[in-house]
């Protein structure tokens, strides 16, 4: 009933033909802005260096002869009311100019730089203290200050300097501490500590070379500053006075002739606008230098906009809702003048009412290709070929639910002002209309969630308000550009069904974006394979996924499925648990104030030779577990033990050298490769710093790395490669075991499945005990023989992988399996049924089940007490369904099954 | 919320405090007597040393002036015979809050609409122009600014009248020097943000609302610019109060900044004392004040403070 409401029927079917033309001219270089600056400042210093001596007469000698002339051979820029050399005294004061710029700047440079570094690195009470003396000198005007001082210090070069070094360390000891808190917590820096690089020579090699371009920039602004602020305080008169010449000062001077020789006072305002020009423009060259830089070094283009595109309509009564007809679109590269050719001869139509789906790894060009017919592409690609579309009848959801709504608007706000927008209704008619949409995308209380702030939503939540919104824009036409990918395993599936049902209620035809080849064969009728801007096939999904034509197809195929994956068989069952223990943890709690990601009384035991997975969404705390356990992170109670030289030692007690010795035993894989490794050094001097050339090879090889990848930078390579490097470091020191986070999230199927089946195998050959984290149940199934489900910080379920794959105890292992099961049936359509969004209890309430709200199960008890852990031979449980009282009636339920 | 409001507080208090007795003990470690230059006999001397409490120790000066500040009293004037300086504060304050408001209101309109129209216009001239513009209104100091003004449209083409703050066209010339700088500022940091929030995701999804782009500025962009702005305009209301030192002695207006420069050229101490903490005060109260406006309109930041 709510689609009739909202969808207007129209009769005709209105097609626009939009052909876009290259305008464009290629971006240039921004380098000139660099080389004039340079120029323009190397000019100065020259003058300032030279020019005193070009003249027969010094700065203070006046000439009584000739006072107040505006030229004549021996003055070419006139004399002042003292008959002194305008000319000489400009280069002196261009000259004083720049010494108190560059010497304030290197003595601010040394006091912020160290004050900074100090407390970046120290952290804790000395960072409070230091940040807090920066807060209070900041919040105070630095130029009262700077009068003061001057003040006592009097009209001296060492006073100038001092005067403007009290506040201006702040800006850079802040930029300091920054960085050296963002690198020194990164991935890489992690992990050069790991692999036991002394603290100065990460310093050198590590975060030295990362935080040089900051610092640099930082250097252009602070000496225009300082200039600024010496002729400031001269011209006022406390600065340098006479005789000293400085520009401030010769201002000041001819100010009271400015009615009879207003060139006096031009020349030394022309001296100083020029330096602090100089500086500007070198600065913002130099910004805009290292803007694109990183703009290559993420390879990620930005600023869409919407471009003005001819169009000349079409009407066409054809059935054809969509077609694109030889697509090519180019991006222009920033750095090297090329182009990149992004899509070349991409062809596709899609019918009215069908959902297609077009499938392909990172780079492919698909989203590029939804943008195209959306029209938002990039304002610096270049199109050719045809789009037959309306595009005001396209709708599109985004993959980032978090970017895609205004994060300071109300949500209800946000889908009203779309429908008032498109419906051209009443605001009350309009509020109506968004509760029914709401509701129609399965939120449970429409009206409250009207009036909350994208922001303290889930991720679910919000991209159903994002379908809600992309649905009220009332068109016929959606695309869903990976509208799963960033939300947690339980999520996707409800999402999924909501996008689904919504679809065939109002028969919109949509256009499924997804890496997920699995995905798009259940959900879609017809689909595309793409691959580096070409498409590969296309044809009914039946046909597809029975005789794929290309062989690409079939190793995406292939791929997608962990069954077909070449893992040697971890030893498993219980043979394992009479194993010696190497790291176990007891009722650990680790909380991190109001921000998700804590633990709640952990215990495990993980024994040598396992392949332990760690199952749970994101912010359950996995990732804090894991860096517990190698010590990287402190613990508010509890204990961790880890087996060295076999003898049990207390983790979270060890010291600097303790620490050394278990991360030489220990090692770790990120889920970010790219973060993982430092931007600055090549593969090769990477892996160099810690260990000897032989072993560099030795390890390089055995990741399977082509010796011509070697000497390339990380943004070189691509994420597959990347990770290998990462498994080629951690292998460094002959580990024995290996923490894996998430190592392959981030990467395509056919990397995801190399790096898998590398890992393994060398689990095999160097027998080594891994901690898998992940979120992915079908690879736990395939790879792991013990397994831990974290929910919300809580260990829930924990037990061998077959026992807990063939019967599920706790409730949420449960529903985490259902979605594998429901997206592993083949052939089977997807069912339009709908779940509803779950309420989210508030966090606050201390003695209750976490889990509780969600769970089918729940009882008075739930809601009351928090749940033990229950053992029953290798498993366990922390579910008030398996306690003593309900053993009875859990039998009779097996009775009854069974 | 109100925590943070009450620690807020705290920090600008804490922070007022150590301005205080900065300036204190750094004007006491100024050289020379205040009364030297006066030739004035030794009993003189003394007997002008003990009605301004200068033969006290030097901390129980302290102590009495942290306890005159607090009942707003700042002292009186070692040169003008008989002024107090909250007097003088009284009577130049009104002219410099109008002088400063004006400006501060000319850069923050002008400021931001040239960022605005410097981050949607696609047209590179209007973008070059722009950024021109920003460069030489960054470049060229405010002393500067105001003599050039001075020199061109007062002295040669008698445009605008030169001396004093008499009617409304006398301010012109003033305020346009004065907020030159900060508008410029403004526009680059407005246009770097504009063009930050244009590539957001929720921008790209707004415009699939089918919204016209000056709508999205307004009700979208503009909305998650202007607490970042609010928070840079404490940075420009220092410079401001600065400004206005070397535009009021300029134009002769008398104002807080002239006071403040022929206080510097009498050397007169407690005037010197009395203006800094002034001024000071002033500039971390606006920056409290900013603060707080921003928890009000900013639901990310009162999220964040655990509303």
């Amino acid at each position: 009933m709510v689609h009739e409401v909202i969808w207007k029927n129209r009769t005709k079917i209105r097609t626009k033909i939009r052909i876009k033309i290259p305008i464009k001219k290629p971006i240039k270089k921004q380098t000139y802005k660099l080389i004039l600056g340079a120029m323009l400042l190397t000019g100065l210093v020259i003058l300032a260096a030279v020019g005193p001596s070009l003249s027969v007469f010094s700065y203070e000698q006046q000439d009584i002869a000739a006072k107040n002339v505006l030229f004549t051979p021996d003055h070419i820029m006139g004399t002042d009311k003292f008959g002194r050399d305008l000319f000489v005294r400009i280069c002196m004061g261009i000259r004083i100019s720049m010494q108190v710029g560059i010497y304030s700047t290197v003595v601010n440079l040394l006091l912020g730089g160290v004050l900074g570094a100090i407390a970046g690195y120290y952290g804790g009470r000395v960072d409070t203290l230091c940040m807090r003396l920066a807060d209070v000198i900041s919040a105070i005007p630095s130029m009262l200050y700077m009068v003061l001082i001057m003040l006592i210090l009097e009209t001296r070069m060492t006073g100038m300097i001092l005067g403007l070094c009290v506040s201006g360390w702040v800006g850079i000891a802040r930029v300091v501490r920054g960085e050296m808190l963002r690198l020194r917590q990164s991935d890489y820096c992690i992990a050069a500590r790991m692999g036991g690089i002394r603290e100065g020579r990460i310093i050198r090699k590590q975060l030295l070379p990362n935080m040089r371009d900051t610092i640099l920039r930082n250097i252009t602004y602070m000496i225009p500053q300082a200039i600024f602020a010496e002729s400031f305080l001269s011209f006022v008169g406390i600065g340098l006075s006479a005789p000293l010449a400085s520009l401030g000062t010769m201002i000041q001077e001819a100010r009271s002739q400015i009615n009879l020789y207003p060139l006096q006072m031009v020349y030394p305002i022309a001296g100083l606008c020029m330096i602090i020009f100089a500086f500007q423009l070198l600065g913002s060259g130099l910004e805009e230098g290292l803007l694109q830089n990183n703009v290559n070094r993420q390879g990620r283009d930005s600023l869409p906009r919407e471009r003005p595109a001819i169009m000349s309509m079409l009407t066409k009564t054809g059935t054809n809702r969509l077609a694109v007809e030889d697509l090519n679109i180019e991006l222009r590269q920033a750095r090297q003048d090329g182009r990149k050719r992004v899509l070349s001869h991409v062809s596709f139509s899609v019918e009215a009412g069908e959902i297609f789906g077009i499938v392909g790894e990172s780079g492919a060009g698909k989203s590029i290709c939804m943008k195209a017919i959306k029209g938002i592409l990039p304002s610096w690609s270049m199109q050719s070929g045809k789009i037959l579309v309306d595009t005001s009848d396209v709708a599109m959801i985004f993959q980032d639910t978090n970017g895609c709504l205004n994060p300071t608007m109300k949500i209800g706000q946000q889908l009203i002002e779309t429908i008032i927008r498109n419906e051209k209704c009443g605001k009350k008619e309009a509020e109506r209309r968004a509760v029914e949409l709401l509701d129609s995308v399965g939120i449970t209380n429409p009206v409250s969630c009207m009036g909350k702030y994208p922001f303290t939503c889930s991720g679910g939540m919000r991209q159903r308000v994002v379908i809600a919104i992309a649905l009220a824009c009332n068109t016929r036409i959606l695309i869903a550009d990976e509208p799963t990918a960033s939300l947690d395993v339980t999520v996707q599936l409800q999402i999924m069904q909501v996008l689904m049902k919504v679809v065939k209620e109002r028969g919109l035809t949509l256009i499924l974006v997804s890496h997920d080849i699995g995905l798009i064969t259940k959900m879609c009728q017809r689909m595309m394979i793409m691959r580096q801007g070409r498409v590969v096939e296309e044809g009914c999904v039946e046909d597809l996924c029975r005789e794929p034509k290309d062989a690409y197809t079939r190793t995406l195929l292939e791929n997608s499925r962990y069954e077909n994956y070449q893992i040697p068989r971890v030893q498993r069952d219980a043979v394992s648990s009479e194993k010696q223990i190497l790291f176990q943890m007891e009722h650990v709690w680790k909380q991190f104030g109001s921000i998700d990601g804590g633990l709640r009384d952990v215990s495990l035991r993980i024994r040598y030779g396992d392949l332990y997975c760690l199952v749970g969404e994101s912010g359950s705390g996995k990732t804090t577990l894991g860096r517990i356990l190698l010590g990287l992170l402190p613990i508010d109670r509890g204990e961790v033990w880890a087996d060295m030289d076999s003898h049990l030692c207390r983790v979270d007690q060890l010291d600097r050298k303790g620490k050394k010795r278990l991360w030489h035993d220990t090692q770790m894989i990120f889920q970010d490769p790219y973060g993982a490794l430092n931007p600055a050094l090549t593969v090769w001097c990477a892996l160099r710093e810690g260990a000897d050339t032989h072993k560099v090879q030795h390890v390089l090889r055995q990741v399977g790395l082509d010796e011509e990848l070697w000497n390339r930078y990380p943004r070189e390579l691509s994420g597959g490669q990347c990770q290998r490097v990462c498994i080629a470091r951690a292998l460094l020191t002959e580990p024995q075991f290996l923490l894996c986070d998430e190592p392959t999230s981030a990467l395509d199927a056919t990397a995801r499945r190399e790096i898998i089946e590398l890992l393994c195998r060398i689990k095999k050959e160097k027998n080594l005990t891994y901690l898998f984290i992940t979120h992915d149940m079908q690879l736990v199934r395939q790879i792991s023989n013990r397994v831990g489900i974290l929910y919300d910080g809580t260990l829930v379920e924990e037990g061998p992988t077959e026992q807990i794959m063939a019967e599920p105890w706790h409730p949420y292992t449960r529903e985490l399996l259902q979605t594998v099961c429901t997206t592993e049936k083949s052939g089977e359509k997807w069912k339009s049924k709908m779940t509803y969004q779950k309420q989210i209890l508030e966090k606050g309430k201390q003695h209750r089940c976490l889990y509780e709200g969600t769970c089918r199960y729940e009882t008075e008890q739930c809601r009351n007490e928090v749940p033990d852990c229950y053992s029953y031979g290798s498993r366990r449980v922390s579910c008030f369904l398996y306690t003593e009282g309900m053993l009875s009636s859990r039998q009779e339920g097996q009775a009854v099954r069974g | 919320m109100w925590k943070y409001v009450g620690k807020r507080l705290c920090s600008s208090m804490v922070t007022i405090f150590v301005l205080v007795t900065i300036t204190f003990f750094l004007i006491r470690c100024m050289p020379g007597n205040p009364f030297q230059t006066e030739n004035l006999s030794p009993q003189v001397l003394q007997a002008m040393e003990k009605e301004y409490g200068l033969d006290q120790p030097i901390f129980s000066q302290y102590l009495v002036y942290l306890r005159n500040f607090l009942q707003g009293d700042l002292g009186i004037s070692y040169r003008k015979q008989g002024v107090s300086v909250t007097e003088v504060i009284g009577r130049a304050l009104p002219i410099t809050l109008l002088l400063g408001g004006l400006s501060l209101a000319v850069a923050l309109i002008f400021g931001i609409l040239l960022g605005i129209l410097q981050a949607v216009s696609g047209k590179k001239r209007v973008h070059g122009i722009c950024t021109i513009l920003e460069g030489i209104g960054t470049g060229i100091p405010n002393f500067v600014m105001a003599l050039l003004l001075l020199l061109l449209f007062g002295v040669q083409w008698h445009l605008f009248p030169t001396v004093g703050i008499t009617s409304v066209r006398h301010l012109v010339l003033p305020v346009i020097s004065l907020s030159i700088y900060p508008m410029m500022n403004i526009a680059r940091y407005t246009y770097g943000e504009v063009r930050t929030q244009l590539q957001q995701e929720y921008v790209t999804f707004a415009r699939m609302k089918r919204f016209p782009t000056s709508y999205l500025i307004y009700h979208h962009v503009l909305r998650n610019c202007i607490p970042k702005i609010l928070h840079f305009i404490g940075p420009m209301a220092a410079f401001l109060l600065t400004g206005s030192f070397v535009v009021e002695s300029i134009y002769t207006i008398p104002g807080l900044g002239r006071e403040f420069v022929n206080a510097i050229g009498n050397r007169d101490y407690t005037m010197i004392m009395g203006l800094t903490v002034f001024m000071g005060s002033v500039v971390i109260l606006v920056q409290f004040v900013l603060d707080m406006i921003c928890v009000v309109i900013d639901p990310r930041v009162r999220a964040s403070l655990g509303e």
